[in-house]
């Protein structure tokens, strides 16, 4: 699908030139930047209200900001810091986007095979999986797991020297008795 | 396995800083000769244009903008100079350029502009991107080099963001979706948003299709923040670093 304006425009809305090239079709590069810039705060806003409160046993906990917590993000889904309150023991709690739950069954699929492959494994350096859940009325799936405290991988990897290749030596030879 | 980081805020660029994060993978010596060539490549792919643009505004001529660019990256694997880059002290957009100066002005003082890169992104130079950019070349000459490169920087962002958008689509099946509203994403409003017609085309309701567009404007624009995010040192400056592209390209 094709959106370029014709070369050597001015934007309508912003009044930018705009610059039809081969890298960028996009039409005003100010108005797609301006869109990141515009309302920052609204954009967290608007995440966060899509994050829900509690799955659950599990709260999702809260940054000092207010914001969910959360620990890392991908493709799939964004996993949170939270709380059982049941059993009163922190855990990772991984959501799967909503837009998977709803309309991606393939995706989700996936995401009950990643956990079962998960829940299957038992060692000391993999991170249990205490649940997997559908929640009825939104039918948001979530993976609630054990709640690894430390360094980030990226931070624990030597970043030089020759302890790095000793270091994944170590990790593999750890995966693979796991698995 | 989940690790809890150390960091007290949601977004403090442990997932974002993926471009000094590449840097420094291509820099440690300990690494597989295979994962560096693909850290380098990665950089390669995302950031050639603007270079080689920048290159080409500043005089050199097609082989040499071309030769100069490979060069370049292979430089900074073989020479290890991005050790000497500070991720604390700067914007990975002013290195990068940065790094490119010394490198041509080594190549000019050492007359050593031989071709380098070992074909790392020669297949990029195809007839036809070759083609594409000296039009864009020839139809921007009233920017200048740095101008140039700045703007091909944004696009480059541009691309990442909604290549990454468009996977999270197509994972979600949602590809169709994605193509129709693509267009609209930096919109603020859905003024000449056809929703019928896509409507009709997507057999999906135009209520429905408000809602899309409502959850990819705000995935659009978090992962514009993301990738700029990956560029910058501190949280701060993701604003300051979209601020500083918005007034190039409005005063270009």
């Amino acid at each position: 699908m094709s959106f370029s304006p014709p070369s050597g425009v001015v934007c309508a809305k912003c009044s930018a030139r705009v610059e039809t090239t081969a890298s960028a079709d996009f039409g005003c590069l100010a108005c797609w930047l301006q869109a990141g810039l515009e309302e920052s705060s609204q954009v967290a806003a608007e995440e966060h209200e899509q994050v829900p409160k509690s799955l659950g046993s599990y709260f999702i906990l809260k940054q000092p900001d207010g914001s969910p917590w959360a620990l890392g993000r991908g493709a799939m889904g964004v996993t949170y810091r939270a709380e059982d309150v049941s059993l009163r023991r922190p855990v990772a709690l991984k959501l799967i986007n909503a837009d998977f739950a709803q309309h991606g069954a393939g995706a989700r699929e996936r995401f009950v095979r990643e956990a079962r492959a998960a829940a299957s494994l038992r060692h000391p350096n993999v991170a249990t999986v205490y649940q997997f859940g559908i929640d009825e009325e939104t039918g948001q799936c979530f993976c609630a797991m054990e709640l690894i405290e430390g360094e980030t991988l990226d931070e624990r990897v030597p970043s030089r020297g020759k302890s790095r290749p000793r270091f994944w030596s170590r990790r593999s030879r750890a995966s693979s008795i796991a698995t | 396995m989940v690790q809890a980081p150390k960091a007290t805020t949601v977004d403090d660029g442990q997932f974002a800083a993926t471009r000094w994060t590449i840097v420094r993978a291509a820099g440690d010596s300990q690494i597989a000769s295979n994962h560096a060539g693909a850290a380098l490549s990665e950089l390669c792919h995302i950031y050639w244009r603007p270079l080689y643009l920048y290159l080409r505004r500043e005089g050199f001529g097609l082989e040499d903008a071309q030769d100069l660019t490979q060069g370049f990256f292979a430089e900074l694997i073989r020479d290890r100079s991005y050790r000497r880059a500070d991720r604390q002290k700067g914007r990975f957009r002013s290195f990068l350029l940065g790094a490119l100066k010394h490198f041509v002005a080594n190549s000019r003082e050492s007359a050593q502009r031989q071709k380098r890169g070992g074909g790392l992104i020669r297949e990029l130079f195809d007839d036809r991107i070759v083609s594409e950019l000296e039009a864009q070349v020839q139809s921007t000459q009233q920017w200048s080099a740095s101008t140039l490169f700045d703007r091909e920087w944004a696009a480059a962002l541009l691309h990442q963001t909604l290549d990454r958008l468009a996977q999270e689509c197509a994972l979600a099946g949602k590809s169709p979706l994605f193509e129709e509203l693509r267009a609209h994403l930096a919109g603020t409003n859905d003024e000449g948003v056809a929703y019928d017609e896509i409507s009709r085309r997507l057999q999906r309701s135009a209520v429905t299709l408000r809602s899309d567009m409502g959850r990819l404007r705000t995935r659009y624009r978090a992962l514009l923040r993301e990738e700029v995010r990956g560029t910058v040192t501190e949280l701060a400056e993701v604003d300051d670093e979209l601020r500083y592209l918005c007034q190039v390209i409005a005063q270009s």
